[in-house]
């Protein structure tokens, strides 16, 4: 079945809440509006206005609203806009999402999943472009996860929801309208561990949602050039699959990272020491990053594209690590 | 008769000074002097001395005689008579 | 596995050598012990010796370079490839290792050490680090590839993986090859003799160099000495009778008695066999006793018989005469300056009655023995005239105590009475 991104998750919630009374959807413009991004255009007439809720403009009041339903017995699905309004509910989601289980003493678990659209790419400069996902994934009792493929978009919805724990799905914005092949019948699917894209053997390309697409294309350049390139989609950046991580990289003995997030503190850098930690003699060159460039990110067509990773900076990244040249390791 | 094992006499013992003393300059040497002493020889130079005299010249020393060859002249003349002693060939 | 061949150490305060002549050159197979080429030192010119069956691929330092201790002179190809590796290959490769770091280990951190004491001594440079990847180094480990031989065709010259496969694998294939070449004996073009380093220098460099290592050696080590003297009428006896019937050439020297006395005895007593080294005492494996051969004209060398113990007087008495002998004209080998794990000084028989020895570290005993003089001896309730020779030990008192050393040195002179055991 020829199916988008957009329509992958839509199925995946419209399964969820027929599977799962429990389950509403609440956000800003997912009813009448049909969604920002139009994911759930159709569902308000379908489930009707009970459980496919218009949020007022206030990120931390409807994602508490989300938390408290959850610790309520219900299977909220909370959709903020971007990530960039998500600040206004950090307190409702580091604070309170993330501790309750622990601060109750095990006594109250938050089953609630956040999804969020993510990234640059669109041309709507600093404000709504940032990549996030490594802020998030540095909070314990959260799990961070980033479906990429049609098929994860499909089936990691329903897989967070039966999670006890707060999950956040981070979708990227340039995703959605990605076409391709998903069986009728595709379910759901593990939220835990990466997953081998594309098998190589020189150099491991690691990363997670839309990087996911740009590193194999990259692959594909650097196979006519005679390199081999394995790519790692990462899934879930919280928890890491470290065992998958070091397992490519112990076959390559070679890792670019790529992260459209900034690479100072970013998950990139957690990759990166992770690597350097758990396979540092089956490394046989220093891991590499390609990571957006350190500016917020510029409105002009031209400027954006050149301060996101872009699949010349991965094969450029990749071959610095395969051939001698002048190597520019600091 | 005579001259030739004086002549086989002293190549002999050039050549095995050569060997076990390179440095040392045997023209300068006093005959009538303490040979040990003066090329500063010790008893494994001595030994190798007499298994090179033997090698050279077919001439066993044995140790009861080393008292007889103790200054260089004395060990030519003691070598030139126990080659006169054995048969020529 | 291609790897360096480098400037072996050859005892306390050698810092460098110059290349004199090579026997051997590119293509041609060597095999452990051979001696490859000549290098002058401050010991005089001195034969080295290679540690394992290699091929020759190159001649790093051309004859009248002076190299550094632990410079590269030969680049080698092992023997062995990484996927295939024969049994004997590895072997040989594991059993030069030993011997090697033996040879090596005490003298090079002399090197360290008197670079440290010694404040005019040019401070030892570390060589710059190797750019390696850590899988390529933890690969050529496990190959024996010698990183220091490859060119990095990594980031910034790295040396990666792929070079050390490459290599092993190159060197693997050139062993397969058919070796014509290598089976020709090397024509050793003679020396010209303007190269030769003067006498002089030489001996002034010798003189520096026991000026180093004896001054080291008060400096570290509490020496503490025993003496015992007693009668060697049997033992002359016993060798009079026993040469009386021999050809000069079979004869055995007194010397092959202390040195058999004191490698037995040693076998016994391994604390005064080894060194003093990384604040601890190493025993050696083997007991290669050094003897002091003076050389004319002044100087001093203590090259090692191996195996001592284990040798017959004869065999003895050949390795001392063959010794001296090369010790006079220049033609020591490395591995007989570099290993003595005990040295044996003698003062012969023109000499005084007692020797105490200054210890060459990082050896921790030197045994002394006197020249035999005769005197009244009370043996059973009768004076006689003997012959008494007086044996000494010098040892480092971090390793040993006395009691242990008068038992060491009463136990040498029992060998001694006895020669015949020996």
């Amino acid at each position: 079945m020829k199916t988008t991104y957009r329509e992958a998750v839509r199925e995946a919630i419209r399964e969820a809440m027929h599977r799962d009374e429990r389950v509403f959807l609440m956000g800003e413009d997912v009813g009448r509006y049909g969604g920002c991004y139009a994911v759930s255009k159709g569902l308000l007439e379908e489930f009707g206005p009970e459980r496919i809720r218009d949020t007022p403009l206030a990120e931390s009041g409807f994602t508490g609203a989300g938390i408290g339903a959850a610790l309520g017995g219900m299977r909220p699905i909370v959709e903020i806009m971007t990530v960039n309004f998500s600040f206004l509910a950090l307190d409702q989601i580091v604070n309170n999402a993330a501790t309750l289980l622990h601060m109750s003493g095990g006594a109250f678990n938050v089953p609630l999943v956040i999804r969020m659209a993510t990234g640059g790419g669109r041309q709507v400069a600093a404000q709504h472009s940032r990549s996030l996902e490594g802020w998030y994934a540095h909070i314990p009792g959260l799990r961070i996860v980033a479906p990429a493929t049609l098929d994860d978009a499909r089936g990691m919805l329903w897989s967070a929801l039966e999670d006890p724990d707060p999950v956040i799905l981070f979708e990227h914005v340039l995703l959605y309208n990605m076409e391709g092949e998903l069986p009728e019948q595709a379910g759901p699917v593990s939220i835990e561990g990466a997953a081998v894209r594309r098998e190589g053997t020189d150099v491991s390309l690691i990363t997670f949602g839309i990087g996911v697409f740009k590193a194999l294309e990259a692959a594909e350049v650097l196979a006519e050039e005679g390199v081999s390139a394995e790519v790692l989609d990462l899934r879930s950046l919280r928890p890491l699959d470290d065992r998958a991580i070091l397992e490519t990289v112990r076959k390559t003995h070679r890792a670019v990272i790529i992260d459209e997030g900034w690479r100072s503190g970013g998950i990139s850098a957690e990759i990166s020491a992770r690597i350097t930690e758990g396979a540092f003699y089956d490394l046989d060159a220093p891991p590499a990053r390609v990571c957006g460039v350190e500016v917020p990110t510029p409105y002009p067509e031209h400027l954006e594209r050149a301060a996101l990773p872009q699949v010349p900076d991965i094969v450029e990244a990749a071959r610095g690590l395969l051939s001698g040249g002048e190597g520019d390791v600091a | 008769m005579n001259e030739s094992h004086q002549a086989r006499v002293q190549a002999g013992i050039r050549d095995a000074f050569r060997r076990i003393a390179p440095e040392i300059d045997l023209d300068a040497i006093d005959p009538t002097a303490n040979l040990r002493d003066e090329a500063d020889l010790d008893s494994v130079d001595a030994l190798n001395l007499i298994v090179l005299l033997d090698e050279k010249l077919g001439v066993e020393i044995p140790e009861s005689d080393y008292g007889q060859i103790a200054t260089l002249r004395d060990m030519a003349r003691y070598l030139e008579a126990r080659l006169s002693d054995e048969p020529e060939s | 596995m291609s790897k360096p061949y480098r400037m072996p150490s050859l005892g306390a305060g050698m810092e460098d050598g110059t290349v004199i002549e090579w026997h051997v050159e590119p293509g041609q197979r060597v095999r452990r012990g051979d001696v490859v080429g000549v290098v002058d030192t401050e010991k005089g010119a001195i034969e080295i010796e290679i540690w394992e069956d290699a091929e020759v691929l190159e001649i790093v330092a051309d004859p009248g370079t002076k190299v550094p201790v632990g410079e590269p002179l030969l680049v080698l190809a092992g023997q062995g490839d990484d996927d295939d590796r024969s049994p004997s290959a590895q072997e040989s490769v594991e059993a030069a290792t030993p011997g090697s770091a033996e040879a090596e280990s005490p003298a090079l951190e002399d090197v360290w050490d008197e670079s440290e004491a010694a404040p005019e001594a040019a401070p030892v440079e570390a060589a710059p680090r190797l750019r390696v990847s850590p899988v390529a180094r933890r690969r050529a480990r496990e190959l024996r590839v010698e990183l220091e031989s490859l060119e990095g065709s990594g980031p910034g010259g790295a040396i990666t993986l792929a070079d050390v496969e490459s290599a092993a694998r190159g060197e693997a294939g050139e062993e397969e090859a058919p070796d014509s070449a290598g089976q020709e004996p090397p024509s050793s073009p003679p020396r010209p003799k303007d190269e030769e380093p003067g006498d002089k220098d030489r001996h002034a460099a010798m003189r520096k160099a026991i000026a180093v290592a004896m001054t080291r050696s008060k400096r570290e080590i509490p020496h503490y000495y025993l003496a015992h003297a007693f009668s060697l009428e049997r033992t002359l006896r016993w060798l009079s009778r026993v040469n009386e019937e021999r050809r000069p050439a079979e004869r055995l020297l007194l010397a092959s008695l202390y040195l058999k006395a004191v490698a037995k005895s040693v076998r016994e007593f391994p604390e005064f066999n080894g060194f003093w080294d990384d604040g601890g005492f190493r025993p050696a494996p083997g007991v290669h006793p050094g003897m002091a051969i003076s050389l004319r004209g002044g100087g001093l060398v203590a090259p090692a018989i191996h195996d001592a113990d284990q040798r017959s007087l004869e065999e003895l008495t050949k390795g001392i005469r063959d010794l001296v002998q090369r010790a006079r004209s220049g033609h020591l080998r490395g591995s007989e300056v570099a290993d003595p794990t005990i040295t044996l000084t003698s003062l012969g028989d023109r000499g005084v009655e007692t020797v105490f020895g200054v210890i060459y570290p990082p050896q921790v005993a030197i045994v002394g023995v006197g020249s035999v003089v005769e005197r009244p001896w009370a043996v059973g309730g009768m004076v006689g005239s003997h012959r008494v020779v007086t044996l000494t030990l010098a040892a480092d008192h971090r390793a040993s105590d006395g009691h242990r050393g008068s038992l060491f040195l009463d136990r040498i002179a029992r060998h001694f009475e006895t020669p015949e055991d020996l």
